[in-house]
């Protein structure tokens, strides 16, 4: 079976594209809430991102992963959002940290609230951040999250361990200081 | 904690290796670690998600969704029908009226008059088929030769009146209606070396000024000249109404033209 006829076996594009895209609302709005520290500006982005998506969807081929493909619309509309109403540099990648660092673990804190979680992810650098939402809290592959991310697979995952050790840090200095 | 655990959490963030995986099954501290980083884990993911869903958003979202994606190979498709259409809306008179016009000149008798050719020559390209512009008397009409409409008759209107040119020769342009609704044209045009209607066999008819004309199909022609101008009155009202205009005009409009030299 070619790619037309999956995608005219897998019914109009309207029902498509409720049934592959639109159940990754709720997930986006979460990501980009953290990434935009915004939840108004997240809503404009993601708002963007399905309309993108939409326009496209024509050329989406059924059965390949839609919500990996939505995260990458996002990041390029994050992006493209930054530089128009900020005009943010890019980011500073923040590879610079050494192993030594990395290589330091300092005990998690029993008690974990929502709230000391969220502020100390907010706290990291934001390409960390990115690189967390997406395989921690989405669960993508490295190689998805490279790939959303347009970096290389070796990046993501320095970027994982650093930020990770980051908020440890964060959430250690946080219950010292209760 | 050995080399061996450190080597082991470091890549719990990247690839664990099967000696990893060994340790880690093996080590009790490590087990640990990688369980507190877990529980951090899951803790994050139910943080990020907790907010609940806006419905409003969800709504918004549906609502800026509800045109159909369209093809690129229809919109480009659907332009270029647009444009072709536009095109040819305007195209298409174009080639038709320049075809009419040129169809004229060949159809016309060898025996009509060259010098009456020029004056009829932008009467038929102005005022017959690309029509007269919009725009009314005398606003575009070079202020020298705006006092010829104080000598125009009574009963005539002046619909337009400018600059034009036809067969690359420039002309001053008066369109009028005559009392009876038809298509006049007053040419007036600088002589070119060695033109005068003195020399020629065409009738003439004497008034303030010899006024002479000519029938060709469909129209009626007459001219005079001032001393740098040839003047012509071309029209599709009757002979004796048409030659009658340009007696009319000849005195005055010569008089006014013979002051710009």
């Amino acid at each position: 079976m070619n790619r037309a006829e999956e995608n005219l076996a897998a019914g109009t594009v309207e029902q498509r594209f409720e049934r592959e895209a639109m159940p990754h609302l709720r997930d986006l709005i979460g990501t980009a809430t953290r990434i935009m520290g915004d939840r108004g500006r997240a809503e404009d982005v993601v708002q963007d991102v399905f309309l993108q998506a939409w326009k496209s969807f024509a050329r989406f081929e059924t059965g390949t992963n839609c919500r990996a493909w939505l995260y990458k619309i996002l990041f390029h509309c994050i992006h493209h959002y930054r530089r128009k109403w900020f005009r943010l540099a890019v980011m500073r990648p923040m590879d610079d940290y050494t192993e030594a660092t990395a290589a330091y673990t300092p005990p998690i804190p029993e008690r974990l609230t929502d709230e000391d979680l969220l502020a100390a992810l907010d706290k990291i650098p934001s390409d960390f951040r990115a690189v967390i939402l997406l395989v921690d809290v989405e669960e993508f592959a490295y190689k998805e999250a490279a790939d959303i991310l347009a970096v290389p697979i070796g990046t993501v995952m320095s970027r994982l361990s650093r930020g990770r050790k980051l908020m440890r840090e964060l959430l250690v200095a946080k219950e010292a200081g209760r | 904690m050995n080399a061996d655990c450190q080597r082991a959490l470091l890549n719990l963030d990247r690839e664990p290796g099967p000696m990893d995986i060994a340790h880690l099954a093996a080590c009790e501290a490590c087990r640990a670690e990688a369980a507190l980083r877990e529980r951090v884990r899951l803790g994050l993911q139910r943080a990020v998600r907790s907010p609940p869903m806006d419905a409003a958003l969800e709504k918004r979202v549906r609502a800026s969704l509800a045109a159909p994606p369209i093809p690129d190979w229809r919109m480009y498709a659907a332009a270029a029908v647009l444009l072709i259409a536009v095109g040819a809306y305007w195209a298409v008179p174009w080639a038709e009226n320049r075809m009419a016009e040129s169809a004229y000149f060949q159809a016309l008798p060898d025996s009509v008059s060259r010098i009456m050719r020029v004056g009829l020559s932008d009467h038929i390209h102005c005022a017959v088929f690309r029509k007269w512009p919009k725009q009314a008397a005398p606003e575009e009409l070079p202020v020298p030769y705006r006092p010829v409409m104080a000598h125009i008759p009574a009963g005539y209107r002046v619909v337009a009146g400018h600059e034009c040119k036809a067969q690359g020769r420039s002309f001053i342009h008066l369109v009028l209606r005559s009392p009876d609704e038809k298509v006049v044209s007053l040419v007036m045009t600088r002589k070119e070396a060695g033109e005068t209607f003195a020399t020629s066999s065409l009738r003439r008819v004497m008034g303030t000024l010899p006024v002479f004309t000519e029938d060709v199909p469909r129209y009626r022609i007459a001219g005079f000249e001032a001393a740098s101008f040839l003047v012509f009155v071309v029209s599709d009202m009757g002979g004796t109404e048409n030659r009658q205009l340009a007696l009319t005009l000849a005195g005055p409009v010569a008089a006014m033209l013979d002051t710009l030299g």
